[in-house]
């Protein structure tokens, strides 16, 4: 069975056509049961879940928002995510680029945790531990970023203090990007073995 | 002579057909209904011919709402509602008609690089986080000490939170900053920073509301 918009026919008479009147009835039932809550139940017609199909850019001009499915380029190549589109409100200068939402994957299980914010960039963040008691010399730590961003953007190694068992103060820490997935970080001065150094960063998808 | 057509086809109508109206005669109204029906269903969604996913989403337009949705168990609402200011950004409301918060804020571009006698000194971006947050973050390049991290754009009245860290190999980390903030019309525009090393390049993250 399949809606059909232009039923019931001039011809044949409608009392001939009263099952087409009636597919079109079920039919749209049953499709409107799909992202809805269904006809005749409790909360009909609110959305029970929404499959979004990839569109291209929607114009938003007026009091409303948009949310759709569009392809992001990243890094990775192109994804599908989700984008926001509100009405420009800014001077023209400052472009109302879609927002992109979403990045298709995030790491909750560490070393190196990942997350994403608006805008197509990522977040990550974690901790490493100085391994060596070195008196400076200092050995640099190296962390590298998964999945592999286009350009890291801002790097933030703890730099007033260090926790970790030792009573000891932290030292002060400086940090360099090596590449679009590696940045280095480096302890100034002595930095004690089993010291905790938090870092974050934030990298274009 | 010919009748003038009109271009406006019927609106829908729920009182079709009428207890003493046969099929026959209301075969014309039916077939208005299904076309109506059609074309509002089009609106957002796969179209209800589609041979694969009729009633899935293609977009999902929020009409601006004066007031916050109402939730009731079991429920998350989004919808979309003016901000003071700017314009419609998104809302989330919990279930049992719980804490609303803003997911989206403001309106993202990209920052142009600032540079000054053709020599950069800071890439600035923002991106704003659930509930309504600004956050600021790159990288600058002092040519004066103090100096001064552009806050762009300029809309934050609280800056909650700042973050440095100096750029460089080993020994860069010895640089130690002082910062405070400055406003125009209480908005904070930028970071004054000052440093026991001139010309110190730092990455900074800032996190600000409105």
């Amino acid at each position: 069975m399949t809606y059909n918009p232009d039923y019931p026919e001039n011809t044949p008479p409608p009392d001939t056509g009263i099952n087409n009147v009636r597919t079109n009835f079920s039919t749209y039932a049953t499709i409107f049961s799909n992202n809805h809550v269904a006809l005749n139940a409790n909360n009909q017609g609110k959305h029970s879940n929404v499959i979004l199909q990839q569109v291209s850019d929607p114009s938003v001009e007026g009091g409303f928002d948009a949310l759709y499915s569009n392809v992001a380029s990243t890094n990775l190549g192109a994804t599908l995510e989700i984008f926001a589109k509100i009405p420009q409100f800014l001077s023209l200068d400052k472009p109302n680029n879609p927002e992109q939402l979403t990045f298709h994957t995030v790491n909750t299980a560490g070393p190196v945790y990942q997350s994403f914010l608006p805008g197509g960039y990522l977040l990550f963040f974690g901790q490493v531990t100085q391994i060596a008691q070195v008196n400076p010399p200092v050995i640099p730590i190296v962390v590298t970023l998964s999945p592999v961003p286009t350009e890291i953007l801002c790097v933030i190694a703890n730099s007033t203090n260090v926790i970790g068992t030792s009573t000891t103060w932290g030292q002060p820490m400086s940090v360099n990007v090596i590449n679009n997935s590696q940045f280095q970080i480096n302890p100034t001065g002595i930095v004690l073995v089993n010291h905790i150094i938090p870092w974050i960063a934030i990298a274009k998808q | 002579m010919t009748q003038p057509t009109d271009p406006t086809p019927p609106p829908y109508n729920t009182q079709i057909p009428e207890p003493d109206t046969t099929i026959a005669n209301a075969q014309t109204l039916f077939q208005n209904n299904f076309e109506r029906l059609f074309e509002a269903f089009n609106t957002d969604h796969v179209p209800l011919i589609d041979a694969i996913n009729p009633g899935n989403h293609n977009v999902i337009q929020l009409v601006e709402l004066p007031i916050g949705e109402a939730t009731q168990s079991q429920e998350i609402a989004i919808y979309s509602k003016k901000v003071d200011g700017q314009t419609d950004q998104l809302f989330m409301r919990y279930q049992g008609n719980g804490k609303e918060f803003q997911l989206t804020q403001y309106q993202i571009y990209a920052l142009p690089i600032l540079q000054l006698n053709g020599v950069i000194y800071q890439k600035g971006y923002f991106t704003f986080l659930p509930g309504g947050i600004i956050v600021y973050f790159g990288q600058v390049i002092p040519f004066g000490n103090p100096f001064f991290i552009s806050l762009e754009p300029a809309i934050c009245g609280n800056i909650l939170g700042i973050n440095l860290c100096p750029i460089g190999g080993i020994g860069s980390g010895l640089v130690q900053s002082n910062v405070s903030l400055t406003a125009i019309n209480g908005k904070f525009n930028a970071i004054q920073l000052t440093s026991t090393s001139t010309n110190a390049n730092q990455y900074y993250i800032a996190f600000g509301n409105i």
